[in-house]
C-alpha cells in the first residue's frame, strides 16, 4: 500500500471513530450535570485555541485536561462530547483546518481518550478492591488514564508525522518526548490539580481553577505563534530577494523543502534539521547586495559580474551572522558552494571539512536550479536533474547526499 | 490580559493557603520557571523577527537614492495621520507594517541607471515594484497589509497606479500611507520630486491636491497631526498651521 493510501485510511477511521464517539456522546450528554458540562466544554473551547509547540514535531492543546476532567467528574458521555465538539468548532472558525481534516485530528485524540476510559475504569475496579485510601486509588486511577492516553495520542501522532514527512519513527520518538514532556507533565499535574479542587471545593472554585490553568498556558501559546510569525518574517526576506530575478520566484522556499527532506531522510535530528531549514531559507539573502541586472542577465557573466555574484554566499552568512540565534545556520550558508573536490568558493573547503548542513544546501539548491525555467533554456525535468547532480557526484557534491536525495527522490 | 487572568488565580491559591496547606503553594511555584522560559524564548524571538523586519526595511531604502531613513519616517507619519483619524487599533497595526514594508517592491528594481529615464515613476516600474512589494508581504498572515503595498500609489481621482481605482475602493490604509509617502518623499526631495521641498511648498501641495489626487479627510487629518506636533518628518513644520481657514492649536491628539 501507497504512503499517500495509508494515510486515507487512517484518516478515513479516525474520522469514522470522532464520529462515532460523537454520537456516542450527544446520547449520553443530557444525563449529565448542566453546569458542569458547561464549564468542561468552555475550558475544552479555550483549551483548544490554546495551541503551543513545544518542539519540532507535533502540536499540543489544552483541551485533554477539559476532556478529562470530564471524565472524572461527568462520565464518558461528557468527555467525547467536550472530545469532538470543541476541538472541530474553534479549528473551524480559526481556519486551521478543514471540516474533514478537524475530525480526523479529533478523532486522533479520540482514540486516545477511549484507552484512557478504559484504563480509568479497569484502574478504579482494580484499587477499589486493594486497601489504599480512597483520595489516593482515585489520583493514581486518573493518572493512568491520563498516561493510557499520552501513549495512544502521541503513537497516533508519530504514525501520521511519519507518513506526512518521512522522518523516521526513532528521530520523531526522541523530538516529541525530549521537548513534550514538561508539557504532558503540567498538563496531567493540571487537570488532576482541577478535579481535586472541585471536589473539595465546589463547581466555582473549579472554574477558578481552570482559568488559572489557562493563565498558565498562555505564555506558551504566545511562543508558539512568535515563532510562526518568525519563520514567516524569514520567508518574506527570501522571497523578496528571489523576486529581484522573477524567475527564481520562491526560490528559497523551494530549497528548503528539498533540502528539510534530504536532512530527515539522513536521519539528523530535528533540531539540526531546522537550522538547515533555515540556512536553505536564507542562503541567497546577500543577494540583495547584488545589482539586479547582474542577477537577471540572461547571458554568460563576465569576470566582474561572476566575482560580484560569487560574494553572495558570504554576504549571505555576515548578514544571518549578525543574529545570534542563527550562527550554525549562517555557516552553512557561507559554505553552500564549497565543491566536495575542494574547488568551490569562498575558502576552498574539501570534503569533510565543509559542513554537513552546506553540502545539502548545495545539492538542494542545484536541483531547484536545474529543474526551474531560465530565459535562455527551459527547466529539466526531475529525472534529468538527478542524473545530472549524480553524474557530479564525488567531484562537486557529497555522493551520500546525492545518495539520500535518490532515495527521496519519488517524494518531490 | 494578564492582569485579569490573575485575579482567579489569587483567589484559588488564597483559597489553598487557608483551607488546605502552605505546601499547595509550593506546588504552584513549581510551574514558575517554565513560564519564566516561556516569555524568555517570546522575548528573543519576538527581537530576532523585529531585526528582519528592519533588516528588510533597511536593504529597501538604501536602494533608493536619499532613501535611508524613509520607510521608518512614512511609517510613523502614516500612523500619527491613522490616529488622528480615530481608526482601530487593528488597522492602525496594519497600516504601520505597510508603511514600513511599502516600497519593499523596489528591491527589485536598484540602480536607477536601470530605467532610460531614472524616472521610477513610469507605469511599468510603479505596478512591478507595488506587485512585488504585495507578492512579498502575502507570505504574512495578514492580508489587509499586501493591500495596502498594492494600492499605496492609487489617487483619489483615479488617475493612479497600477490599476487607476479610486475614492474608496482604495483601502483607508493605502490612502494613509500614499499621502505619507508623498510627504515625505517631497521633504527629502528623492525622485520624482527634484529637490527638497520647503515646508510650506508641502502645504501648498497638499492644500491644492485636496479632494482631488488625494483623499480630504485623510489631508485633513494630516494638517491637524501637523498642527497637534504629532507628525514626525524630516522636516520642520511651522508654528501654527491653518486647516479649513482656522488656526489649530499644538497639543496631543485625543485617542
Amino acid at each position: 500500500m501507497t504512503t499517500q493510501a495509508r494515510l486515507s485510511v487512517l484518516r478515513l477511521s479516525m474520522t469514522a471513530v470522532a464520529g462515532a464517539s460523537l454520537g456516542f456522546g450527544l446520547s449520553g450528554l443530557p444525563a449529565v450535570d448542566f453546569p458542569l458540562a458547561m464549564l468542561i466544554v468552555a475550558l475544552a473551547l479555550v483549551g483548544e485555541w490554546l495551541e503551543v509547540r513545544p518542539g519540532p514535531v507535533g502540536s499540543f492543546t489544552l483541551r485533554p485536561a477539559a476532556v478529562f476532567v470530564g471524565l472524572w467528574t461527568g462520565g464518558p458521555a461528557l468527555m467525547m462530547f467536550a472530545a469532538v465538539v470543541p476541538c472541530v468548532l474553534v479549528r473551524v472558525t480559526l481556519g486551521r483546518s478543514t471540516l474533514r481534516d478537524a475530525f480526523s485530528i479529533a478523532g486522533q485524540d479520540v482514540i486516545g481518550f477511549w484507552l484512557g476510559y478504559g484504563a480509568f475504569t479497569w484502574m478504579s475496579a482494580h484499587l477499589a478492591a486493594s486497601n489504599l485510601a480512597i483520595w489516593l486509588s482515585e489520583t493514581v486511577a486518573q493518572l493512568a488514564s491520563f498516561v493510557a492516553f499520552w501513549c495512544g495520542r502521541l503513537y497516533l501522532q508519530a504514525v501520521v508525522t511519519h507518513l506526512e514527512e518521512s522522518i523516521r519513527y526513532r528521530v520523531i520518538w526522541q523530538s516529541m518526548l525530549r521537548s513534550a514532556w514538561t508539557h504532558l507533565a503540567i498538563q496531567t499535574a493540571g487537570a488532576v490539580f482541577l478535579v481535586n479542587v472541585g471536589s473539595s471545593f465546589g463547581l466555582i472554585v473549579m472554574g477558578l481553577g481552570a482559568v488559572m490553568l489557562v493563565e498558565a498556558y498562555y505564555p506558551w501559546k504566545l511562543l508558539a505563534e512568535q515563532t510562526g510569525i518568525l519563520f514567516t518574517s524569514l520567508q518574506m526576506m527570501a522571497q523578496a530577494v528571489d523576486l529581484k530575478d522573477p524567475y527564481t520566484s520562491r526560490h528559497s522556499y523551494r530549497v528548503a523543502e528539498y533540502a528539510v527532506r534530504i536532512a530527515r531522510t539522513i536521519g539528523l535530528p530535528e533540531l539540526e534539521v531546522d537550522r538547515i531549514r533555515i540556512g536553505a531559507l536564507m542562503h541567497d539573502i546577500g543577494k540583495i547586495g547584488v545589482s539586479g541586472r547582474v542577477i537577471r542577465k540572461p547571458s554568460r557573466l563576465d569576470d566582474d559580474e561572476r566575482l560580484a555574484m560569487m560574494r553572495h554566499s558570504s554576504m549571505s552568512a555576515d548578514v544571518i551572522g549578525s543574529l545570534s540565534v542563527l550562527q550554525e545556520s549562517a555557516k552553512m550558508v557561507r559554505h553552500h558552494h564549497e565543491r566536495w573536490d575542494g574547488g568551490g568558493y569562498p575558502d576552498g573547503l574539501v570534503g569533510d571539512e565543509i559542513p554537513l548542513g552546506a553540502r545539502i544546501i548545495f545539492v538542494a539548491d542545484a536541483l531547484d536550479a536545474l529543474t526551474s525555467d531560465r530565459p535562455y533554456r527551459r527547466g529539466r525535468t526531475k529525472a534529468e536533474a538527478l542524473a545530472i547532480i549524480r553524474e557530479n557526484a564525488g567531484t562537486q557534491f557529497d555522493s551520500n547526499i546525492v545518495e539520500a536525495l535518490g532515495s527521496i527522490f519519488h517524494l518531490l | 490580559m494578564p492582569n485579569l487572568l490573575s485575579v482567579p488565580t489569587a483567589v484559588v491559591l488564597g483559597i489553598l493557603y487557608v483551607r488546605v496547606s502552605f505546601v499547595a503553594l509550593l506546588a504552584y511555584l513549581a510551574i514558575l520557571p517554565f513560564q519564566w522560559l516561556a516569555l524568555r524564548l517570546y522575548v528573543e524571538r519576538r527581537r530576532l523577527y523585529t531585526q528582519i523586519v528592519d533588516g528588510l526595511v533597511v536593504a529597501t531604502d538604501m536602494s533608493r537614492p536619499r532613501g535611508r531613513g524613509h520607510s521608518h519616517r512614512v511609517a510613523e507619519l502614516s500612523v500619527a495621520i491613522a490616529r488622528e483619524m480615530r481608526l482601530s487599533e487593528s488597522t492602525i497595526e496594519a497600516i504601520q507594517f505597510g508603511a514600513l514594508l511599502h516600497d519593499v517592491g523596489m528591491i527589485g528594481i536598484d540602480d536607477t541607471a536601470d530605467t532610460a529615464s531614472g524616472d521610477w515613476r513610469e507605469p511599468e516600474d510603479v505596478g512591478f515594484h507595488v506587485r512585488v512589494g504585495a507578492a512579498i508581504a502575502r507570505e504574512m498572515p495578514r492580508k489587509d497589509i499586501s493591500e495596502i503595498i498594492l494600492r499605496h500609489h492609487e489617487r483619489f481621482d483615479g488617475s493612479g497606479h497600477p490599476d487607476g481605482i479610486g475614492g474608496d475602493s482604495i483601502p483607508i490604509g493605502a490612502r494613509v500611507v500614499g499621502l505619507a509617502e508623498i510627504v515625505d518623499s517631497m521633504a527629502v526631495g528623492m525622485p520624482p520630486h527634484g529637490s527638497a521641498s520647503s515646508p510650506s511648498e508641502v502645504l501648498d501641495y497638499i492644500e491644492r491636491e485636496r479632494g482631488k489626487t488625494l483623499d480630504p479627510s485623510v489631508a485633513d487629518a494630516f494638517m491637524r497631526a501637523v498642527a497637534r506636533k504629532t507628525a514626525p518628518t524630516a522636516l520642520e513644520w511651522p508654528i501654527s498651521v491653518e486647516v479649513g481657514g482656522r488656526p489649530v492649536a499644538p497639543g496631543a491628539p485625543g485617542k
